[in-house]
Protein backbone atom coordinates (compact mmCIF):
# COMPACT_ATOMS: atom_id res chain seq x y z
CA UNK A 1 0.00 0.00 0.00
CA UNK A 2 1.16 3.52 -0.68
CA UNK A 3 2.68 5.29 2.27
CA UNK A 4 0.37 8.23 1.95
CA UNK A 5 -2.63 5.94 2.03
CA UNK A 6 -1.33 4.33 5.21
CA UNK A 7 -1.00 7.71 6.87
CA UNK A 8 -4.49 8.64 5.81
CA UNK A 9 -5.91 5.53 7.28
CA UNK A 10 -3.96 6.01 10.47
CA UNK A 11 -5.42 9.43 11.07
CA UNK A 12 -8.92 8.29 10.27
CA UNK A 13 -8.34 5.33 12.57
CA UNK A 14 -9.11 2.88 9.84
CA UNK A 15 -5.97 0.74 9.72
CA UNK A 16 -6.63 -2.98 9.58
CA UNK A 17 -4.47 -5.21 11.71
CA UNK A 18 -2.32 -6.10 8.75
CA UNK A 19 -1.94 -2.49 7.70
CA UNK A 20 -1.10 -1.60 11.24
CA UNK A 21 1.89 -3.88 11.32
CA UNK A 22 3.01 -2.57 7.94
CA UNK A 23 2.65 0.88 9.42
CA UNK A 24 4.80 0.15 12.48
CA UNK A 25 7.49 -1.51 10.41
CA UNK A 26 7.71 1.55 8.21
CA UNK A 27 7.96 3.78 11.26
CA UNK A 28 10.95 1.83 12.45
CA UNK A 29 12.75 1.49 9.16
CA UNK A 30 11.84 4.47 7.05
CA UNK A 31 13.14 7.73 8.50
CA UNK A 32 11.33 9.87 5.98
CA UNK A 33 8.05 8.17 6.70
CA UNK A 34 8.55 8.65 10.40
CA UNK A 35 9.32 12.31 9.95
CA UNK A 36 6.17 12.84 7.91
CA UNK A 37 4.13 10.95 10.47
CA UNK A 38 5.55 12.94 13.37
CA UNK A 39 4.84 16.16 11.55
CA UNK A 40 1.26 15.27 10.76
CA UNK A 41 0.63 14.12 14.27
CA UNK A 42 1.96 17.42 15.57
CA UNK A 43 -0.34 19.24 13.19
CA UNK A 44 -3.21 17.21 14.53
CA UNK A 45 -2.31 18.03 18.11
CA UNK A 46 -1.89 21.71 17.29
CA UNK A 47 -5.34 21.79 15.68
CA UNK A 48 -6.91 20.04 18.61
CA UNK A 49 -5.35 22.50 21.02
CA UNK A 50 -6.50 25.44 18.92
CA UNK A 51 -10.04 24.11 18.83
CA UNK A 52 -9.90 23.46 22.53
CA UNK A 53 -9.06 27.09 23.19
CA UNK A 54 -12.01 28.16 21.09
CA UNK A 55 -14.27 25.91 23.13
CA UNK A 56 -12.87 27.24 26.38
CA UNK A 57 -13.62 30.76 25.24
CA UNK A 58 -17.15 29.84 24.34
CA UNK A 59 -17.68 28.27 27.74
CA UNK A 60 -16.20 31.27 29.49
CA UNK A 61 -18.78 33.28 27.59
CA UNK A 62 -21.58 31.16 29.06
CA UNK A 63 -20.20 31.70 32.53
CA UNK A 64 -19.94 35.44 32.06
CA UNK A 65 -23.44 35.61 30.66
CA UNK A 66 -24.88 34.20 33.81
CA UNK A 67 -23.48 37.29 35.55
CA UNK A 68 -21.71 35.28 38.13
CA UNK A 69 -18.01 34.86 38.18
CA UNK A 70 -16.68 31.43 39.10
CA UNK A 71 -16.13 32.51 42.66
CA UNK A 72 -19.75 33.42 43.03
CA UNK A 73 -19.18 37.17 42.96
CA UNK A 74 -21.80 39.17 41.15
CA UNK A 75 -20.35 41.29 38.42
CA UNK A 76 -21.75 44.78 38.58
CA UNK A 77 -23.26 45.83 35.30
CA UNK A 78 -22.55 49.30 34.21
CA UNK A 79 -25.69 51.31 33.38
CA UNK A 80 -24.48 51.97 29.88
CA UNK A 81 -24.14 48.30 29.22
CA UNK A 82 -27.63 47.70 30.48
CA UNK A 83 -29.01 50.47 28.30
CA UNK A 84 -27.23 49.00 25.31
CA UNK A 85 -28.58 45.54 25.97
CA UNK A 86 -32.09 46.83 26.34
CA UNK A 87 -31.80 48.71 23.08
CA UNK A 88 -30.51 45.57 21.44
CA UNK A 89 -33.33 43.52 22.82
CA UNK A 90 -35.86 45.97 21.47
CA UNK A 91 -34.27 46.03 18.08
CA UNK A 92 -34.32 42.25 17.92
CA UNK A 93 -37.85 42.45 19.17
CA UNK A 94 -40.05 39.52 18.49
CA UNK A 95 -37.26 37.22 17.36
CA UNK A 96 -35.67 37.26 20.74
CA UNK A 97 -38.76 36.89 22.78
CA UNK A 98 -40.58 34.29 20.80
CA UNK A 99 -38.40 31.31 21.72
CA UNK A 100 -38.98 31.92 25.40
CA UNK A 101 -42.72 32.08 25.07
CA UNK A 102 -42.90 28.79 23.36
CA UNK A 103 -45.48 26.78 25.23
CA UNK A 104 -45.59 23.86 22.85
CA UNK A 105 -46.21 20.84 25.09
CA UNK A 106 -43.76 18.58 23.27
CA UNK A 107 -41.05 21.13 23.58
CA UNK A 108 -41.78 21.60 27.27
CA UNK A 109 -41.71 17.86 27.66
CA UNK A 110 -38.33 17.60 25.99
CA UNK A 111 -36.98 20.32 28.22
CA UNK A 112 -38.33 18.89 31.44
CA UNK A 113 -38.13 15.17 31.02
CA UNK A 114 -35.39 13.39 32.81
CA UNK A 115 -35.58 9.70 33.24
CA UNK A 116 -35.91 8.62 36.85
CA UNK A 117 -32.69 6.92 37.91
CA UNK A 118 -32.55 3.34 38.99
CA UNK A 119 -32.50 3.72 42.73
CA UNK A 120 -33.84 0.30 43.52
CA UNK A 121 -31.65 -2.32 42.09
CA UNK A 122 -27.97 -1.41 41.85
CA UNK A 123 -26.37 -2.95 38.80
CA UNK A 124 -22.74 -3.80 39.23
CA UNK A 125 -21.37 -4.47 35.84
CA UNK A 126 -19.01 -7.31 35.32
CA UNK A 127 -19.81 -8.89 38.65
CA UNK A 128 -21.11 -12.38 39.12
CA UNK A 129 -24.52 -11.14 40.07
CA UNK A 130 -26.93 -13.76 38.86
CA UNK A 131 -28.94 -12.57 35.97
CA UNK A 132 -32.42 -12.73 37.44
CA UNK A 133 -35.33 -11.23 35.55
CA UNK A 134 -35.13 -8.28 37.90
CA UNK A 135 -31.46 -7.75 37.16
CA UNK A 136 -32.10 -7.94 33.44
CA UNK A 137 -35.04 -5.57 33.68
CA UNK A 138 -33.07 -2.89 35.46
CA UNK A 139 -30.09 -3.45 33.25
CA UNK A 140 -32.25 -2.88 30.18
CA UNK A 141 -33.73 0.15 31.91
CA UNK A 142 -30.33 1.68 32.58
CA UNK A 143 -29.19 1.04 29.05
CA UNK A 144 -32.31 2.75 27.67
CA UNK A 145 -33.29 -0.48 26.08
CA UNK A 146 -36.88 0.35 26.78
CA UNK A 147 -38.86 -2.16 24.75
CA UNK A 148 -36.94 -4.92 26.50
CA UNK A 149 -37.35 -3.28 29.89
CA UNK A 150 -41.12 -3.09 29.35
CA UNK A 151 -41.35 -6.79 28.56
CA UNK A 152 -39.25 -7.73 31.57
CA UNK A 153 -41.10 -5.50 34.01
CA UNK A 154 -44.37 -6.96 32.79
CA UNK A 155 -43.03 -10.46 33.39
CA UNK A 156 -41.92 -9.37 36.84
CA UNK A 157 -45.39 -8.03 37.63
CA UNK A 158 -46.72 -11.53 37.13
CA UNK A 159 -44.06 -13.07 39.36
CA UNK A 160 -44.23 -10.68 42.28
CA UNK A 161 -46.02 -7.57 43.30
CA UNK A 162 -43.88 -4.63 44.26
CA UNK A 163 -44.68 -0.96 43.94
CA UNK A 164 -41.44 -0.09 42.29
CA UNK A 165 -42.03 -2.51 39.43
CA UNK A 166 -45.17 -0.62 38.48
CA UNK A 167 -43.33 2.67 38.67
CA UNK A 168 -40.39 1.63 36.54
CA UNK A 169 -42.75 0.06 34.03
CA UNK A 170 -44.41 3.46 33.69
CA UNK A 171 -40.99 5.05 33.30
CA UNK A 172 -40.06 2.62 30.57
CA UNK A 173 -43.28 3.36 28.70
CA UNK A 174 -42.64 7.05 28.84
CA UNK A 175 -39.06 6.65 27.77
CA UNK A 176 -40.27 4.51 24.91
CA UNK A 177 -42.62 7.25 23.70
CA UNK A 178 -45.71 5.28 24.76
CA UNK A 179 -47.36 8.18 26.51
CA UNK A 180 -50.84 6.67 26.81
CA UNK A 181 -49.60 3.49 28.47
CA UNK A 182 -47.45 5.59 30.76
CA UNK A 183 -50.45 7.71 31.75
CA UNK A 184 -52.53 4.67 32.69
CA UNK A 185 -49.63 3.23 34.62
CA UNK A 186 -48.95 6.39 36.62
CA UNK A 187 -52.65 7.02 37.29
CA UNK A 188 -52.93 3.57 38.81
CA UNK A 189 -49.95 4.15 41.09
CA UNK A 190 -51.40 7.46 42.24
CA UNK A 191 -54.90 6.19 42.87
CA UNK A 192 -53.56 3.21 44.86
CA UNK A 193 -51.32 5.60 46.79
CA UNK A 194 -48.42 3.31 46.15
CA UNK A 195 -44.80 4.04 46.87
CA UNK A 196 -43.48 6.57 44.29
CA UNK A 197 -46.92 8.22 44.10
CA UNK A 198 -45.42 11.67 44.33
CA UNK A 199 -42.87 10.96 41.63
CA UNK A 200 -45.59 9.35 39.53
CA UNK A 201 -47.60 12.57 39.71
CA UNK A 202 -44.75 14.50 38.11
CA UNK A 203 -44.23 11.92 35.41
CA UNK A 204 -47.98 11.80 34.82
CA UNK A 205 -47.86 15.51 34.06
CA UNK A 206 -44.94 14.96 31.70
CA UNK A 207 -46.73 12.09 29.99
CA UNK A 208 -49.68 14.40 29.33
CA UNK A 209 -47.30 16.93 27.82
CA UNK A 210 -45.83 14.20 25.69
CA UNK A 211 -49.36 13.39 24.60
CA UNK A 212 -49.82 17.08 23.77
CA UNK A 213 -52.63 17.31 26.27
CA UNK A 214 -51.90 20.65 27.92
CA UNK A 215 -55.19 20.76 29.80
CA UNK A 216 -54.59 17.60 31.80
CA UNK A 217 -50.93 18.45 32.19
CA UNK A 218 -51.95 21.68 33.88
CA UNK A 219 -54.30 19.82 36.24
CA UNK A 220 -51.59 17.36 37.20
CA UNK A 221 -49.04 20.12 37.71
CA UNK A 222 -51.44 22.12 39.86
CA UNK A 223 -51.79 19.17 42.17
CA UNK A 224 -48.03 18.96 42.58
CA UNK A 225 -47.84 22.67 43.16
CA UNK A 226 -50.59 22.73 45.79
CA UNK A 227 -49.25 19.71 47.65
CA UNK A 228 -45.65 20.92 47.39
CA UNK A 229 -44.84 17.50 46.05
CA UNK A 230 -41.92 16.09 44.10
CA UNK A 231 -40.51 18.67 41.65
CA UNK A 232 -42.84 21.38 42.96
CA UNK A 233 -40.53 24.13 41.75
CA UNK A 234 -40.29 22.75 38.24
CA UNK A 235 -44.04 22.25 38.22
CA UNK A 236 -44.58 25.88 39.08
CA UNK A 237 -42.29 27.01 36.29
CA UNK A 238 -44.06 24.81 33.78
CA UNK A 239 -47.42 26.15 34.91
CA UNK A 240 -46.24 29.68 34.35
CA UNK A 241 -45.32 28.89 30.77
CA UNK A 242 -48.38 26.80 30.05
CA UNK A 243 -50.77 29.41 31.35
CA UNK A 244 -49.07 32.41 29.80
CA UNK B 1 -37.10 4.12 16.64
CA UNK B 2 -37.31 5.74 20.00
CA UNK B 3 -35.05 8.74 20.25
CA UNK B 4 -34.56 10.46 23.53
CA UNK B 5 -33.81 14.11 24.09
CA UNK B 6 -30.16 13.19 24.59
CA UNK B 7 -29.94 11.39 21.26
CA UNK B 8 -31.13 14.54 19.57
CA UNK B 9 -28.71 16.69 21.52
CA UNK B 10 -25.86 14.35 20.64
CA UNK B 11 -26.67 14.67 16.98
CA UNK B 12 -26.81 18.43 17.22
CA UNK B 13 -23.50 18.53 19.09
CA UNK B 14 -21.93 16.50 16.35
CA UNK B 15 -23.24 18.93 13.76
CA UNK B 16 -21.62 21.73 15.71
CA UNK B 17 -24.87 23.36 16.83
CA UNK B 18 -23.92 26.14 19.23
CA UNK B 19 -27.26 26.15 21.01
CA UNK B 20 -26.96 22.48 21.81
CA UNK B 21 -23.39 23.05 22.97
CA UNK B 22 -24.60 25.69 25.38
CA UNK B 23 -27.64 23.77 26.51
CA UNK B 24 -25.77 20.60 27.42
CA UNK B 25 -23.18 22.67 29.24
CA UNK B 26 -25.76 24.48 31.30
CA UNK B 27 -28.06 21.53 31.89
CA UNK B 28 -25.32 19.53 33.54
CA UNK B 29 -23.25 22.18 35.25
CA UNK B 30 -24.87 22.28 38.65
CA UNK B 31 -25.55 18.59 38.81
CA UNK B 32 -21.89 17.91 38.10
CA UNK B 33 -20.64 20.44 40.62
CA UNK B 34 -22.79 19.06 43.39
CA UNK B 35 -21.74 15.51 42.57
CA UNK B 36 -18.07 16.47 42.62
CA UNK B 37 -18.26 18.41 45.86
CA UNK B 38 -17.58 15.43 48.06
CA UNK B 39 -14.00 15.01 46.90
CA UNK B 40 -12.77 18.02 48.79
CA UNK B 41 -11.48 20.06 45.88
CA UNK B 42 -11.75 23.82 45.67
CA UNK B 43 -14.78 25.27 43.91
CA UNK B 44 -12.59 26.77 41.20
CA UNK B 45 -10.95 23.39 40.62
CA UNK B 46 -14.33 21.76 40.32
CA UNK B 47 -15.45 24.23 37.70
CA UNK B 48 -12.19 23.67 35.82
CA UNK B 49 -12.74 19.95 35.94
CA UNK B 50 -16.30 20.28 34.74
CA UNK B 51 -15.24 22.43 31.81
CA UNK B 52 -12.42 20.09 30.99
CA UNK B 53 -14.74 17.09 31.17
CA UNK B 54 -17.29 18.82 29.01
CA UNK B 55 -14.75 19.70 26.35
CA UNK B 56 -13.42 16.14 26.46
CA UNK B 57 -16.90 14.79 25.90
CA UNK B 58 -17.42 17.19 23.03
CA UNK B 59 -14.10 16.31 21.43
CA UNK B 60 -14.94 12.65 21.51
CA UNK B 61 -18.30 13.37 19.92
CA UNK B 62 -16.65 15.40 17.16
CA UNK B 63 -14.03 12.74 16.54
CA UNK B 64 -16.74 10.17 16.12
CA UNK B 65 -15.86 8.16 19.23
CA UNK B 66 -19.30 8.57 20.65
CA UNK B 67 -21.82 7.69 18.02
CA UNK B 68 -24.55 6.05 20.01
CA UNK B 69 -25.36 6.73 23.63
CA UNK B 70 -25.48 3.77 25.95
CA UNK B 71 -26.41 6.10 28.76
CA UNK B 72 -27.43 9.73 29.24
CA UNK B 73 -25.07 12.55 28.41
CA UNK B 74 -24.95 13.48 32.05
CA UNK B 75 -23.76 9.99 32.97
CA UNK B 76 -21.00 10.30 30.41
CA UNK B 77 -19.99 13.64 31.85
CA UNK B 78 -19.87 12.30 35.36
CA UNK B 79 -17.85 9.28 34.29
CA UNK B 80 -15.31 11.48 32.57
CA UNK B 81 -15.38 13.76 35.58
CA UNK B 82 -14.56 10.92 37.95
CA UNK B 83 -11.51 10.14 35.90
CA UNK B 84 -10.40 13.76 35.89
CA UNK B 85 -11.06 14.22 39.59
CA UNK B 86 -8.90 11.24 40.41
CA UNK B 87 -6.21 12.61 38.16
CA UNK B 88 -6.38 15.98 39.91
CA UNK B 89 -6.30 14.44 43.36
CA UNK B 90 -3.19 12.50 42.40
CA UNK B 91 -1.49 15.61 41.04
CA UNK B 92 -2.35 17.59 44.16
CA UNK B 93 -1.16 14.66 46.26
CA UNK B 94 -4.26 15.41 48.20
CA UNK B 95 -5.40 13.08 50.90
CA UNK B 96 -9.06 12.44 50.87
CA UNK B 97 -11.37 9.87 52.23
CA UNK B 98 -9.77 6.74 50.85
CA UNK B 99 -13.09 5.01 50.37
CA UNK B 100 -14.16 7.71 47.96
CA UNK B 101 -10.96 7.37 45.98
CA UNK B 102 -11.34 3.64 45.91
CA UNK B 103 -14.78 4.10 44.49
CA UNK B 104 -13.31 6.27 41.76
CA UNK B 105 -10.63 3.78 40.79
CA UNK B 106 -12.99 0.85 40.74
CA UNK B 107 -15.41 2.36 38.33
CA UNK B 108 -13.62 2.43 35.06
CA UNK B 109 -16.77 2.78 33.09
CA UNK B 110 -16.79 0.45 30.16
CA UNK B 111 -18.37 2.79 27.70
CA UNK B 112 -15.47 5.20 28.08
CA UNK B 113 -13.01 2.63 26.78
CA UNK B 114 -12.69 4.08 23.32
CA UNK B 115 -12.55 7.61 24.67
CA UNK B 116 -9.53 9.80 24.59
CA UNK B 117 -9.38 11.29 28.08
CA UNK B 118 -5.94 12.79 28.29
CA UNK B 119 -4.93 16.25 27.28
CA UNK B 120 -1.21 16.25 26.73
CA UNK B 121 0.70 19.50 26.68
CA UNK B 122 1.96 20.68 23.35
CA UNK B 123 5.70 20.61 22.63
CA UNK B 124 7.27 24.00 21.85
CA UNK B 125 7.27 23.06 18.15
CA UNK B 126 3.60 22.30 18.28
CA UNK B 127 2.88 25.62 19.91
CA UNK B 128 4.51 27.25 16.91
CA UNK B 129 2.50 25.11 14.53
CA UNK B 130 -0.64 26.20 16.28
CA UNK B 131 0.28 29.81 15.57
CA UNK B 132 1.11 29.14 11.96
CA UNK B 133 -2.25 27.55 11.37
CA UNK B 134 -3.69 31.04 11.35
CA UNK B 135 -1.37 32.07 8.58
CA UNK B 136 -2.90 29.52 6.26
CA UNK B 137 -5.78 30.47 4.01
CA UNK B 138 -9.27 29.61 5.19
CA UNK B 139 -9.59 26.82 2.67
CA UNK B 140 -6.39 25.19 3.81
CA UNK B 141 -7.21 25.54 7.45
CA UNK B 142 -10.60 24.05 6.87
CA UNK B 143 -9.32 21.00 5.04
CA UNK B 144 -6.85 20.27 7.81
CA UNK B 145 -9.48 20.69 10.51
CA UNK B 146 -11.92 18.43 8.70
CA UNK B 147 -9.32 15.74 8.24
CA UNK B 148 -7.27 15.79 11.43
CA UNK B 149 -9.91 16.98 13.88
CA UNK B 150 -13.29 15.89 12.61
CA UNK B 151 -11.85 12.79 10.94
CA UNK B 152 -13.63 13.33 7.67
CA UNK B 153 -12.50 10.98 4.92
CA UNK B 154 -11.16 12.47 1.70
CA UNK B 155 -14.47 11.68 0.04
CA UNK B 156 -16.43 13.45 2.77
CA UNK B 157 -14.18 16.49 2.50
CA UNK B 158 -14.75 16.48 -1.25
CA UNK B 159 -18.49 16.65 -0.69
CA UNK B 160 -18.39 19.15 2.17
CA UNK B 161 -16.02 21.51 0.36
CA UNK B 162 -17.55 21.01 -3.11
CA UNK B 163 -14.29 19.80 -4.61
CA UNK B 164 -14.34 18.18 -8.02
CA UNK B 165 -12.57 14.98 -7.14
CA UNK B 166 -10.85 13.14 -4.35
CA UNK B 167 -7.52 13.75 -6.01
CA UNK B 168 -8.05 17.47 -5.84
CA UNK B 169 -8.67 17.17 -2.11
CA UNK B 170 -5.59 15.03 -1.63
CA UNK B 171 -3.28 17.38 -3.47
CA UNK B 172 -4.81 20.42 -1.80
CA UNK B 173 -4.30 18.81 1.58
CA UNK B 174 -0.67 17.94 0.93
CA UNK B 175 -0.04 21.44 -0.39
CA UNK B 176 -1.43 22.88 2.82
CA UNK B 177 0.75 20.62 4.90
CA UNK B 178 3.75 21.64 2.84
CA UNK B 179 3.03 25.33 3.40
CA UNK B 180 2.74 24.74 7.08
CA UNK B 181 6.00 22.83 7.09
CA UNK B 182 7.77 25.62 5.24
CA UNK B 183 6.53 28.22 7.69
CA UNK B 184 7.74 26.00 10.44
CA UNK B 185 11.16 25.28 8.92
CA UNK B 186 11.79 28.93 8.23
CA UNK B 187 11.47 29.81 11.86
CA UNK B 188 14.84 30.75 13.28
CA UNK B 189 15.63 28.09 15.84
CA UNK B 190 16.51 29.55 19.17
CA UNK B 191 18.35 27.44 21.63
Amino acid sequence: MKKEELLHKYFLEELSQEEHSEFTTLLEKDAEFKEQFDFERSVQRAIKSKKRKELQEKIQGFENESNISPKGKVIIWRPLLIAASIALLFSLGIYVFNPFKNDDPLRLYAESYQKYPNTVFPITRGSDQNKSTEFQAFEAYEMNNDAKAIELFKTLQKEQSADYIDFYLGQSYLNNDQALEAITQFQEIISNQQQFSEEAQWYLALAYLKNEDAENAIKALELIHSKKGYKAEEAEKLLEVLKS
Amino acid sequence: MNRSKDDILLEELKKGNDRAFKQVYQDNRNKFLSFAKKYGLEQQDLLDIYQDSYITLFENVVEGKLVKLSSTLSTYLISIGKYKILDRLRKNKQHVNSELVLELTKQKDEYLESFDLETEELTPEEVLLEKYLDQLGEKCKNILILFYYKKYSIREIMKAGKYNSENVVKSQKSRCLKTLKQLFNNTPKRL
